[in-house]
């Protein structure tokens, strides 16, 4: 025998005393919630303990445009208008208004001139017309429902308004939605018989305090349940992926000796640029790339020996250089930025050497936002700072990196201009059946590096994460993952590796 | 990233490969795609040489060591001469050129040869701002010629076929409009760049050549002009140029350039600079000491001419065609190129320093994990957004010299960074599609904020709960909690904020400091976002709070 669940009994004993219920009712003289009803409903329709008469109807969706009809349609108002004199047929009148009131036969026109017909006449009783009558009878019901804008109507009731509804809902004013809707329940003898047992047998549902305090649990029998019973969905409060998937890369490098650091997300253009050696006259520095901004107009760059070791540095590689420029405010383009913070901040001192730093963060790109497009993305950048160290160094370093996530790579020559010699580490697709980018680097330029205050030689590169995220959780748009919406962040999928 | 498309025949004849796409990325190059007979490639912005179907076949030539490098030299003076004025030297003061003969064009090399000046225009040359070439039919060219500016002239277009004024140029063609930013000046007068020879305008620049020296497939000789504003980069693309056409069989002559100050220069140069590598060089950017490598057979697979070898010492010569190679380093980059990635072992580094997290990241875990326990989920929202979603919306005041904002945005709905978590989680409320209740969501992250001409990021940490039954109390007892969890004690203030209900808002005290507020949403900010149920909501900053965490 099955006990019942807590919501069940509280069902059943409530439909005892009640020939039938809608379920507001249920609700309202339980104290349970819709979604504990409806699901007691549920599993008490299958064990045919309760009766459930189904009613079918629409629900329709009332647009902003309807909300401003229920005293006159455009096309009454027109009529109206008209009712003593023709009138000119020119831009003043309402192109709604105006093709509505001709396929009703309201209007007709002639040499430019609009003029009221008979049946336009008949039509100035306002009652007269279906769709008028339609329409009070939804805005009626939506304001009975919780939702103003919604209103619930039965096949039944939509039976005399229906050719009204097609109009209405052909002219955009209305969405309809088929919905089924459990009119009424009622308990069956099958139900009544469960109840008495729950309530008379000597055979237990619930275990509680009393039986445990007083061992009269050991004179008693417990029902058995029945464990491919449906249950209640219920979500726990989790992580957002993004912070999910970065709290995973930065355990990653942690694990393998590296120090985290953060840096500024809005940046000088001194630091986003010119540190490496990115030429003023770039095409990223532009404001179809970049944001730039109004409000602070200016960011100083505090050290001057540093800002002029950069000047140097870029007079010399690209013949120009300028302060202004390099003032500019940024909102970061990469984390390498906080990579040239850091050559700064460890490449000299009492550090021991080589000593291995990363950076998570988000950075900024001017792109017009869609479902493949997004203007704040996640970056990870990383560098070794100590002696003698080289492109092997860095092709193990980034290797032993994705193994972890599950990646094999392998690597080819590239250019990124605070690079020499510069490269590219990529992937396999099995899917797309070609090789994906994953990360860029390379050694850091030496004039860099001496410009930044260091001797030592720092390895250093730079990947995307975003695209990396959206494998492993397999969502196709990408605006989707910053939306929030509760629902899929209850329901979205685990990040699998 | 600049990319070029060929027949993938054609490439296969000038390289001399049977598959050159195999070679491409071994050069640093990648092919983007590949459809039919076409292929697309992306080149890299340090390589203009490589934007042209020669010059890339010869490093794909290099490289699989089918050829080995030359050296350039001109068949001699071209017997014409560019007079420079001196009003040009306001606006775009340097010009090379080089003349060509013995060409036999093909429709599809004709056009890579028009493709490669476009690109090249495009990318080293800034959109032609910095740099410009045009291509003349040498035998429509009388005599010597000027480059000079005036603040007017006229000329039959190439594209147009009609006579116009260069301002009417500027105006009302299509090279004209997309170019006159190159040459226009702030607040002067406008000058326009142009060169001539003894009869007429030949090409306003950098904006489009005259109709009169129009080429085609039957062209045998060229006159190339290359304009720009650094003398570098401008003698640089004549070398290119030079070397390309002798490579593919044609026969440069040089043109002489005479200053406005007396100066008479050549060109091409077709110079060579000589670096000294050795073997050592390369191993210090490999990181060990690779057994068994053949430094003279990686110079020639690069492309590099070998000169006199000392010891373990090689001289190589720089080509003239390339432009970033300034010294050993450059050098070695491309010694590495030709050694490949693939032959270099992958070594570890080790090192004595303990791995170590930052300080506020194990913090906001920490912070994170009771939350999470508290039953509120975490969501993370764009730091990016505007005026209304940020005050209006809120029912808060927008105080323009505070908040950091953005100049230009491609999209709409940007133009401020957010300077509080709030707002952007009851959008998230407001828009989410039904669901069970309660609604509950909470964010860690930067907020913006502009102090004295400085701007300041903090930590927040803010969450909402959105239920029939919210109400102070709950909002009160979660930040307990969380205070808590984290070893902090905090006492609560009457306070207000117009997000809030009056009287039902508090100021969160620690220490004596407001560190943040907590309250019951108003109504009227429920209205604005077409929220239903009550909801309440605290935003309070982390920054310095990891600190006390520690004592």
């Amino acid at each position: 025998m099955l006990t019942l669940h807590e919501y069940e009994t509280k069902l059943l004993s409530y439909l005892k005393n009640v020939k039938s219920s809608t379920v507001e009712q249920v609700c309202e003289s339980t104290g349970l919630s819709q979604d504990a009803v409806l699901w007691a409903i549920e599993n008490l329709k299958a064990k045919e303990e309760v009766n459930v008469e189904i009613e079918r109807g629409v629900e329709l969706e009332i647009s902003v445009e309807a909300l401003g009809y229920e005293n006159e349609f455009p096309e009454q108002a027109l009529i109206k208008e008209l009712k003593d004199k023709a009138k000119q047929l020119d831009g003043s009148i309402d192109g709604i208004a105006l093709s509505w009131a001709k396929r009703n036969g309201w209007v007709e026109i002639s040499k430019g001139m609009i003029s009221i017909t008979d049946k336009g006449r008949k039509a100035l009783d306002y009652s007269a017309y279906a769709q008028s009558t339609a329409l009070k009878i939804i805005l009626s019901k939506a304001r009975t429902s919780n939702d103003r804008k919604k209103a619930y109507l039965t096949d039944k009731e939509i039976a005399s308004i229906g050719p009204a509804i097609k109009e209405l809902e052909h002219r955009k004013l209305i969405t309809e939605k088929p919905r089924v809707k459990i009119a009424s329940i009622s308990i069956t003898p099958l139900g009544l018989e469960a109840l008495s047992r729950e309530t008379s047998d000597n055979s237990v549902g619930r275990l509680n305090r009393e039986m445990i305090k007083s061992g009269s649990w050991k004179e008693l029998r417990f029902r058995s349940y029945d464990v491919k019973e449906q249950v209640m969905s219920i979500y726990p409060a989790r992580r957002h992926p993004m912070k999910e998937f970065i709290e995973l890369v930065r355990r990653i490098w942690i694990s393998q000796g590296f120090i985290e650091t953060h840096g500024p997300v809005v940046e000088s253009s001194f630091w986003n640029f010119d540190a490496l050696f990115s030429p003023q006259d770039h095409p990223t520095r532009d404001m179809q790339d970049t944001f730039f901004l109004s409000n602070p107009e200016m960011l100083e760059v505090a050290e001057k020996d540093l800002l002029e070791q950069v000047a140097k540095m870029h007079k010399k590689g690209w013949k120009s250089w300028n302060y202004n420029t390099s003032s500019q405010p940024v909102l970061r383009t990469h984390t390498t930025s906080v990579s040239a913070h850091n050559i700064k901040d460890y490449g000299k001192g009492a550090q021991k050497y080589p000593i291995k730093l990363f950076s998570i963060g988000k950075v900024f790109r001017n792109e017009s936002i869609d479902y493949k497009h997004l203007a704040e993305l996640h970056q990870l950048d990383g560098i070794i700072i100590g002696k003698g160290l080289g492109v092997s160094n860095l092709k193990s370093t980034l290797e032993q990196f994705y193994a972890r996530l599950g990646f094999k790579v392998k690597f080819k020559p590239s250019y990124f201009p605070f690079v020499e010699p510069g490269l590219e580490a990529s992937y396999y697709d099995e899917e797309h059946g070609d090789w994906i980018e994953l990360c860029g680097g390379g050694i850091i330029r030496k004039e860099i590096t001496k410009a930044l205050g260091t001797d030592m030689r720092v390895i250093a590169w730079g990947a995307g994460l975003d695209r990396l995220m959206f494998r492993y959780i397999g969502i196709s748009s990408l605006s989707e993952m910053y939306k929030n919406d509760i629902g899929w962040l209850r329901r979205r999928r685990p990040i699998r590796l | 990233m600049a990319t070029i498309t060929f027949l993938k025949s054609d490439l296969i004849k000038e390289s001399g490969l049977r598959k050159p796409e195999e070679t491409v990325a071994k050069v640093g190059m990648e092919v983007e795609s590949e459809e039919g007979n076409e292929i697309t490639i992306d080149i890299t912005p340090n390589r203009p040489d490589m934007l042209d179907i020669v010059g890339l076949s010869r490093q794909l030539a290099f490289h699989e060591g089918v050829r080995k490098p030359r050296a350039y030299a001109v068949s001699g003076d071209s017997g014409i001469s560019v007079n420079v004025g001196s009003a040009v030297k306001k606006v775009r003061p340097y010009i090379t050129a080089i003349v060509v003969k013995d060409i036999s064009f093909t429709d599809d090399s004709l056009r890579y040869l028009i493709n490669f000046s476009e690109k090249i225009g495009e990318t080293l040359g800034r959109s032609r701002r910095k740099l410009a070439m045009g291509i003349h039919d040498l035998q429509a060219i009388k005599g010597n010629l000027v480059y000079d500016a005036s603040h007017e002239g006229k000329m039959v277009t190439l594209l147009e076929g009609k006579e116009m004024s260069f301002s009417e140029v500027i105006a009302n063609t299509q090279k004209g409009i997309t170019y006159k930013g190159t040459i226009e000046r702030k607040s002067e007068k406008q000058l326009f760049p142009f060169l001539k020879d003894e009869e007429k305008i030949i090409s306003l620049i950098p904006i489009t050549n005259s109709a009169s020296t129009k080429t085609s497939v039957h062209t045998k000789s060229l006159f190339i002009d290359i304009t720009g504003t650094d003398p570098y980069i401008v003698s640089k693309v004549a070398d290119i140029l030079a070397c390309r056409f002798i490579d593919s069989g044609a026969k440069v002559y040089s043109v002489k350039v005479l200053m406005a100050n007396g100066t008479v220069r050549s060109f091409p140069m077709l110079g060579s600079e000589s670096v000294k590598v050795a073997a050592k060089g390369l191993n210090a950017i490999i990181g060990y000491e690779a057994k068994g490598l053949d430094i003279k057979s990686l110079a020639l697979r690069s492309g590099y001419v070998i000169g006199a070898e000392k010891g373990k010492q090689l001289t190589v010569n720089v080509p003239p065609y390339r432009y970033d190679v300034l010294n050993e380093q450059d050098v070695y980059e491309d010694l590495l190129f030709a050694y490949g990635y693939d032959n270099v072992e992958s070594v570890p580094v080790s090192s004595s320093n303990p791995g170590m997290p930052e300080n506020f990241s194990e913090f906001a875990n920490k912070v994170t994990e009771t939350m999470i326990g508290l039953g509120y989920t975490e969501a993370y929202n764009n730091y990016l957004t505007n005026e209304k979603y940020e005050f209006e919306l809120m029912g808060r005041e927008y105080n323009r010299d505070e908040v950091i904002s953005i100049k230009y945005a491609k999209t709409e709905n940007i133009s401020i960074m957010r300077c509080s978590i709030l707002p952007a989680l009851m959008h998230n409320l407001a828009d989410s599609a039904s669901e069970q209740m309660p609604y509950r969501i909470f964010e860690i992250g930067d907020v913006f904020k502009v102090l004295k001409g400085k701007v300041m990021e903090n930590k927040h940490m803010a969450f909402v709960s959105e239920h029939s039954k919210a109400d102070f109390a709950e909002a009160k007892s979660a930040v307990i909690a969380m205070l808590f969890s984290i070893g902090i004690e905090a006492s609560f203030e009457q306070s207000s904020d117009s997000s809030f209900i009056t009287g039902r808002c508090a100021a969160i005290v620690i220490k004596d400091k407001e560190v943040g507020i907590i309250g019951e949403i108003h109504p009227a900010v429920l209205n604005n976002f077409g929220i239903e149920e009550p909801v309440i909501g605290c935003e309070i900053d982390l920054s310095g709070l990891e600190e006390k965490l520690k004592h």
